[in-house]
């Protein structure tokens, strides 16, 4: 064999060597970012409640949206920057209110980022670790409220708390109705109704 | 604003078989250059044994697909890129020496590529019968009391040898094994088992001193007991390597159960004052120690036993290996003694260069990197335990014996992890993985759902087990099964369809 052909093969086994590690630490690279940060977009969720501490800048289009009055007269104005910057609505079309609750977002307080699905199963939330929601958070009873499938929607109700749950700025005293957009706050946790 | 989502849970088998393509051809290809440069052409049987070799890894990704479909993507390719490179070299070795004529000859390639048949059939056979790593809880003490008995096996009557002045081989018929190396699992199992009831303990009650937290003395128990068997082994079998291997896993295995840093600091210091105990006492220990800090003295490299003249042999051959390496089949690592085996990773720096040698490193890193990840995903604390120190027990042992042929700490004779020539050792660690695969399975496995329950199955499960009852208090099983006692379950769950399971049995 030419020296030439023992060159080429001698360093092609150390390519094909590195290669072989890169794609195995590629294949790890998500392990290492653990989580996986999904940029939501496409203007279809309201703006973000705590925009000053989000590390993901939001984008412009999205920030100054424009802001849609909730369908429902009757509820009261949300609470919370989410509220306040209004919701974005897609393509203009199809109020958000609509659109039956799929999902409940933590805006803030310890559990932030968190995203809870609303499948079939009332939700409980509260301080207590038999709660499907666990907060912990001197402000929380153990059994705070909960969240129930009713007729196709999603019912909010205040099982007895101490310190209260707030739909938007008013306290829950009577079961009330979720709609998208809106913000539930207990104790020091916002959580968002998200589609 | 973005959502943070957990990772979901990924099966990566796909993943896997990809890498696993590579990790074999790496082997295939080294295989290839060796024999066209030692021989000047590819030999007959290549195709056969690169055959095989692929069906082997293959067939244990399939034990994995159907056993434990979330095991570690990465763990087995990287096992198997590692074990083929070793083949590889074991392979040129072999050819070299039946050219001179020198022993061991060309059996050894042979004999390890059984071995590795061996290893990777017995990795798939534990991922295959132990379906949980919880079961080896149950077998805390006996593992304990087994790998004891595995130490001292190579001083029993009739089975015991004495190969190369090491005391440390057991011969059952053809085999000649090393039950230190089985040992070596059976007592990560026993610590596992034993630290994961014992830990709070241990880290928690006993005097503090110096802002150290002191073991109390009773827990101070088992420390002593590592400590005095590893230097038993040390003093009777005259093997560094194991002793210091064993008294390593014991104290790491007692710092990630009890997070104190107490234990690193006793174990330390313990080591120390049993190397000054056994550096005085032993003549062996003392030529070491002369031959790791003096290598290049002409006195200790020309002595024929206990000098220097292996090591420097090594590190010349690293030198020629120089930033490229020789590639396959242009270099000596032949003229290495031991190069098929302690030596092994002189012998692929020579060949491979420091950049194929830092790549093969890589691989390790990459592989112990998962069995720790593995620990801190498994939600049990025998789990984490058990895992960790598999993890320790590989890094540890590629530690002491690269830094032994690089000269950064004394040399001691331990194996290469699948790199290297050694039956006992290429099987038990290829258990080593198949235990790795195994508790990555239940570590990377979603949990059960449990806010939802699932009621319709529920009242399958209770329409079932009221239609069992009903049929066994039956006079005749064949008239059981009849509408009569399917209509037994009560009403609020006949109505969902899941009592015609019943009814439609005939």
């Amino acid at each position: 064999m030419g020296e030439l052909s023992v060159s080429l093969l001698r360093l092609s086994y150390l390519v094909f060597l590195w290669l072989f590690v890169l794609a195995a630490l590629m294949t790890l690279r998500r392990d290492v970012y653990g989580t996986t940060i999904r940029r939501r977009g496409n203007g279809r969720r309201p703006a973000a409640t705590s925009r000053g501490r989000s590390r993901v800048p939001v984008p412009a289009e999205m920030a100054v949206g424009p802001v849609v009055a909730l369908p429902q007269p009757g509820l009261p104005t949300p609470l919370g920057p989410a509220a306040s910057s209004g919701l974005t609505p897609p393509h203009g079309q199809a109020a958000p209110g609509r659109a039956n609750p799929t999902r409940l977002i933590v805006r803030s307080g310890p559990l932030r980022g968190t995203t809870l699905p609303l499948a079939r199963s009332p939700i409980v939330i509260g301080r207590s670790s038999t709660a499907n929601l666990v907060l912990d958070d001197e402000f929380v009873s153990g059994r705070h409220a909960q969240i129930v499938p009713r007729q196709g929607g999603w019912v909010l109700e205040d099982l007895g708390s101490t310190n209260g749950t707030f739909l938007g700025r008013e306290r829950v005293t009577v079961p009330r109705e979720l709609t998208v957009g809106q913000s539930v706050r207990i104790g020091n946790t916002t959580l968002e109704v998200a589609r | 604003m973005a959502t943070i989502l957990p990772g979901g849970a990924r099966l990566g088998r796909g993943t896997e078989l990809l890498a696993l393509l590579p990790a074999l051809a790496l082997s295939f290809f080294a295989y290839a250059q060796v024999a066209l440069a030692v021989e000047g052409q590819l030999p007959a049987q290549m195709g056969l044994q690169c055959g095989g070799f692929t069906l082997l890894a293959v067939a244990f990704h399939l034990v994995l697909r159907w056993r434990a479909p979330y095991a570690d993507p990465v763990i087995l390719p990287v096992t198997v890129a590692l074990n083929g490179i070793g083949l590889a070299m074991i392979y040129r070795l072999a050819l070299r020496y039946e050219q001179l004529g020198r022993d061991p000859g060309s059996i050894i390639a042979s004999k390890q590529m059984i071995w590795t048949v061996l290893g990777v059939s017995a990795a798939a056979l534990t991922v295959f019968f132990l379906r949980d790593h919880r079961l080896l809880r149950r077998v805390t003490f006996l593992s304990g009391l087994l790998g004891l008995i595995g130490l001292i096996a190579p001083f029993l009557p009739l089975i015991g040898r004495s190969i190369n002045g090491a005391r440390i081989w057991v011969r059952i018929g053809p085999l000649s094994i090393q039950p230190a190396e089985v040992s070596k699992i059976l007592f990560v199992v026993f610590f596992a088992g034993y630290l994961v009831t014992r830990r709070d303990t241990m880290a928690l009650a006993g005097p503090k001193i110096l802002g150290l937290r002191l073991p109390r003395l009773r827990d101070f128990g088992p420390i002593l007991v590592a400590w005095l068997s590893s230097l038993g082994i040390l003093v009777f079998e005259r093997d560094l390597g194991t002793s210091l291997l064993l008294f390593g896993l014991f104290v790491v295995m007692l710092y990630v159960a009890t997070n104190r840093p107490s234990w690193i600091i006793l174990g330390l210091g313990l080591f120390a004052g049993g190397v000054a105990a056994a550096y005085r006492l032993f003549p062996h220990v003392q030529d070491r120690v002369q031959v790791w800090l003096h290598p290049f003295d002409n006195a200790l490299y020309d002595r024929p036993l206990g000098g220097s003249g292996q090591l420097v042999t090594g590190l010349f051959g690293l030198a020629e290996g120089g930033l490229f390496g020789t590639g396959w089949g242009h270099g000596r690592p032949d003229l290495t003694p031991l190069a098929y085996s302690d030596f092994i990773f002189t012998a692929l720096g020579e060949e491979l260069g420091l950049t194929g040698s830092v790549a093969i490193l890589l691989l390790y890193l990459i592989l112990v990197e998962r069995g720790f990840r593995t620990a801190i995903g498994t939600r049990d604390g025998f789990g984490k335990l058990l895992a960790a120190g598999l993890a320790f027990t590989l890094a540890f042992q590629l530690f002491i014996v690269t830094g032994g042929v690089t000269r950064l700490i004394p040399l001691t004779g331990l194996v290469t992890p699948f790199l290297a020539y050694g039956g006992s050792a290429l099987l038990m660690n290829w258990v080593v993985v198949g235990l790795l695969l195994r508790i990555s399975d239940g570590a990377r496995r979603p949990p059960p759902a449990t806010s939802e329950i699932d009621l319709a199955a529920v009242a399958a499960q209770l329409a079932k087990s009221q239609a069992a009852a009903g049929s066994s208090s039956s006079s005749s099983p064949s008239s059981s099964s009849g509408p009569s006692s399917s209509s037994s379950p009560s009403p609020g769950f006949s109505q969902d369809g899941l009592s015609t399971e019943a009814v439609a049995r005939p």
